[in-house]
């Protein structure tokens, strides 16, 4: 079992609200980091700026990651990690209110590790949660990725 | 020179002459060098001289010696030769010395010179001989007049000659002179014909010649008025006649004759006969061939003209002179012609005839131009001509002749036709630009639709999130603070927006169906229909009783599409139940033709007639959403995804006693 940072990349704050909610519903005590916009989620894994202290904001081991972001969008952010050399097999979750064919497509084409549509109802987003407790933070084994 | 005084030794010399078998040489034909040469022959065989010498005007010299000369065997060399003419041409001074006494390399020698012709025109004849005595009195008689008589008997043979010449020159003109002759004696005998008029009516001339010329008349009456003018002393001219022919045929001809006349007496007639047959035909020919011309510009309805430069003469048929409206005496000329024409067309129009005048094109000029009459009407006339030139004469233009064509009609067809290919390229090109507007538009809107679709599917289900998300968090969180009413409130919240967003999730999913790109492939029904039965908790077996009649042929389609057909089919058909009533549904196939006809077969509520083609279009409900749950859009999901697929739907139900959904779609091979 992981006690890795999960990294949240959602600029809607009470789709943030639902999230830390369920999680913790969930279980999840995995320490979470929330950035709101794509630039932020790039400076944020680049450990630049005000994430310059990997201590107070270390490498995640999973990253939430909505598509529909201010100033970059999430299809950059993931595009931008898959091509990274140190961060490519980081695993992204895509978490979007989309679920059109050709956004679900491009995800998993630039290597998105998974992709969910955010379930309408709190009952069901405490069963994601839950899903995914137990299958990524329990089951998954992740590499370690180095620091730079 | 010997000259002969007395006429009696003259003859008497002619009869030795004769003897002497001179005169045949003497009177014979024939050029001056054959008589200078038979007359030295005539000397040497008559004289037996031993030597001969003659010399022609030419210059050319020859000496013959005779036999006896020759054996006393005194050679003549070179030299000698050359003496000989030195003596002879010493001795020829004024009028000539008749008699040389000279030597030749030892040998004694009395030479007779003569010199032939007044200026030796002839020549000269010297004849030599080694007697003392000669030449005798008889032989010089004999030199003299033979030599005079043979250049006179030349002369007169030369005039004979000439005479002889020009009578056969006149006869061969008359003879073979292009034009028959013939005379006609008073009794009306042919007495003579020339070849001519013998090969044009193919008789020979014993044929002829001997005959009565009336019975070579083919029109008995006309003779006789021939030879009855003839005989009055008349001339005739170009008097029509016809002519029997060997072969039959009769012959046209144009005599002119008239009769030679000599103290009163009839001599004969002087009849010029020329046949006129061909010409008669050629005539006949081009007068056939204005009939065909005059009847094709009739049948073409062409109207001619015909300037002759050469003549000075201008001609306009009638049909020409109506199309410019004129009458049938008007003053014609070309500037007069020109005033009439459209003044938009005049400077056109003769630009053309000028160029064709200077002979650019061969002449050949064509234009087409408004005629405008004397009643304002205005006619189009197309006009071809072509100009003849005289080629020596530094082109200059001796003919204009052309025809005119009234093609007013053929132009206001034309200009029609232009008008109509004008307005519809108009048409053709607004219809065009509004094409391309539209499409323009339409890209516009579906580019519009599709952000807004996108929008929709993101931005306005995320507030209904929070709606549902806030909701459930107070009924989890603050339950014991709120009241049954309450609860019902936010449940009444929840339930909304759970129908906002399946109903924001229906339209997403049917303009996807509506817009998007597919591709057809092979799908196997059966396994969509067991996913589908399998993913929806309504269709599981303890609630509903689903029966597929396999085997279901694969359809060529596109997976997802059929996904939604069935899963909107089957939830359809498990909703519209009576309530109680347990679902059933019986899934079945059948083939027709390159298609399958898949149905779906429930015990629902039916639906009337009158409903059934309105629950196929988008928001088309028949029930109200409080007794069925739904948004309106899932049969009109399926129709669009069996059209997209090239299939179509349908429903086959009386009402009350359950439905038959079915969709029939391509069959894959």
């Amino acid at each position: 079992m992981t006690t890795g940072t999960i990294l949240l990349v959602e600029d809607n704050e009470d789709d943030v609200f639902f999230m830390k909610r369920a999680l913790s519903g969930a279980g999840v005590v995995n320490p979470l980091q929330v950035v709101e916009d794509g630039q932020e989620a790039i400076d944020y894994l680049s450990g630049i700026g005000k994430f310059e202290d990997r201590i107070a904001h270390p490498l995640p081991v999973v990253v939430f990651l909505d598509l529909k972001l201010p100033v970059r969008m999430g299809i950059e952010v993931l595009a931008w990690i898959k091509n990274h050399p140190q961060l490519a097999n980081l695993v992204v979750v895509v978490l979007t209110s989309s679920n059109e064919p050709s956004d679900l497509k491009q995800a998993y084409s630039l290597g998105a590790n998974s992709y969910v549509v955010k379930p309408p109802t709190a009952a069901q987003l405490l069963d994601l949660a839950k899903s995914f407790k137990w299958y990524w933070l329990e089951f998954n084994s992740f590499e370690t990725l180095a620091g730079f | 020179m010997v000259v002969i005084e007395d006429i009696g030794e003259a003859n008497r010399c002619i009869r030795e002459l004769a003897a002497l078998s001179l005169l045949p040489a003497i009177w014979g034909e024939g050029q001056p060098e054959q008589i200078r040469d038979s007359l030295a022959d005539a000397l040497q065989n008559s004289l037996r001289p031993d030597l001969v010498y003659v010399r022609g005007k030419d210059g050319k010299v020859s000496e013959t010696m005779n036999a006896a000369f020759r054996s006393k065997e005194i050679r003549l060399g070179n030299g000698a030769v050359e003496n000989l003419r030195d003596i002879v041409e010493r001795n020829l001074g004024d009028g000539g010395s008749d008699l040389v006494e000279c030597s030749f390399q030892g040998v004694s020698m009395r030479l007779a010179v003569i010199p032939l012709g007044v200026s030796h025109e002839f020549g000269v004849l010297a004849v030599g001989s080694q007697r003392t005595d000669f030449p005798n009195a008889v032989e010089r008689l004999l030199l003299n007049v033979s030599v005079n008589q043979a250049i006179i008997a030349f002369r007169s043979a030369k005039q004979l000659t000439s005479l002889k010449r020009s009578e056969s020159n006149l006869r061969d003109f008359f003879e073979n002179a292009t034009i028959g002759l013939h005379w006609v004696d008073a009794s009306g005998t042919i007495i003579w014909a020339n070849q001519t008029e013998l090969t044009m009516l193919g008789y020979s001339r014993e044929e002829y010649i001997g005959h009565s010329i009336t019975e070579f008349h083919a029109d008995g009456c006309v003779i006789q008025d021939i030879l009855s003018r003839l005989g009055g002393g008349e001339s005739l001219h170009d008097y029509e006649a016809r002519l029997r022919c060997k072969d039959g045929s009769v012959l046209l001809v144009l005599i002119d004759s008239n009769v030679l006349f000599e103290k009163g007496e009839f001599i004969h007639t002087r009849c010029f006969t020329r046949d006129i047959s061909e010409r008669k035909r050629a005539e006949q020919a081009l007068s056939e061939a204005s009939e065909h011309r005059r009847l094709a510009l009739e049948a073409a309805a062409l109207g001619s003209w015909d300037y002759r430069f050469d003549l000075g003469t201008i001609f306009w048929d009638e049909r020409c002179r109506n199309m410019w409206g004129l009458s049938e005496g008007s003053k014609l000329d070309f500037e007069s012609v020109i005033d009439r024409l459209h003044r938009e067309d005049r400077d056109r129009t003769k630009d053309a005839v000028e160029a064709a005048l200077r002979g650019v094109d061969d002449g050949m000029y064509q234009v087409e131009f408004r005629v405008v009459r004397p009643d304002d009407s205005v006619r189009w006339v197309s006009s071809k001509g072509q100009v003849y030139f005289n080629e020596r004469n530094g082109r200059e233009p001796l003919r204009f002749i052309g025809t005119t064509r009234d093609v007013t009609e053929e132009k206001g067809a034309q200009e029609a036709l232009r008008e109509a290919q004008a307005e519809l390229r108009r048409h053709a090109e607004t219809l065009e630009q509004q094409v391309t507007e539209r499409t323009s538009q339409l890209r516009e809107t579906i580019q519009e639709l599709e952000a807004f679709s996108y929008s929709v599917s993101h931005d306005m289900r995320s507030p209904l999130r929070a709606m549902q998300g806030y909701s459930d968090a107070l009924l989890e969180e603050y339950k014991d603070r709120i009241d049954e009413k309450g609860v019902d409130y936010l449940k009444r919240i929840r339930r909304s927006a759970s129908k906002m967003d399946v109903l924001i999730q229906d339209v997403l999913a049917y303009s996807r169906v509506a817009k998007g790109d597919i591709h057809l492939n092979e799908v196997n029904v059966e396994n969509v229909i067991r996913d589908v039965i399998q993913n929806y908790p309504l269709l599981q077996p303890d609630r509903t009783d689903i029966s597929v009649i396999s085997p279901i042929p694969r359809i060529l389609g596109h997976e997802s599409y059929l996904t939604q057909i069935v899963s909107n089919l089957l939830s359809n058909a498990v909703k519209f139940v009576e309530p109680g009533k347990r679902p059933s549904v019986i899934i079945q196939s059948i083939a027709e033709g390159e298609m399958v006809r898949i149905s779906f077969e429930d015990n629902g509520i039916g639906i009337s007639l009158e409903h059934q083609q309105q629950i196929f279009q988008i928001f088309g409900r028949v029930y109200s959403e409080k007794k069925f749950e739904g948004t309106g859009i899932g049969l009109a999901i399926v129709k669009k995804a069996t059209e997209r697929m090239g299939g179509r739907s349908g429903v086959e139900s009386q009402g009350g006693s359950g439905s038959k959904f079915f969709v029939i779609l391509k069959r894959a091979h």
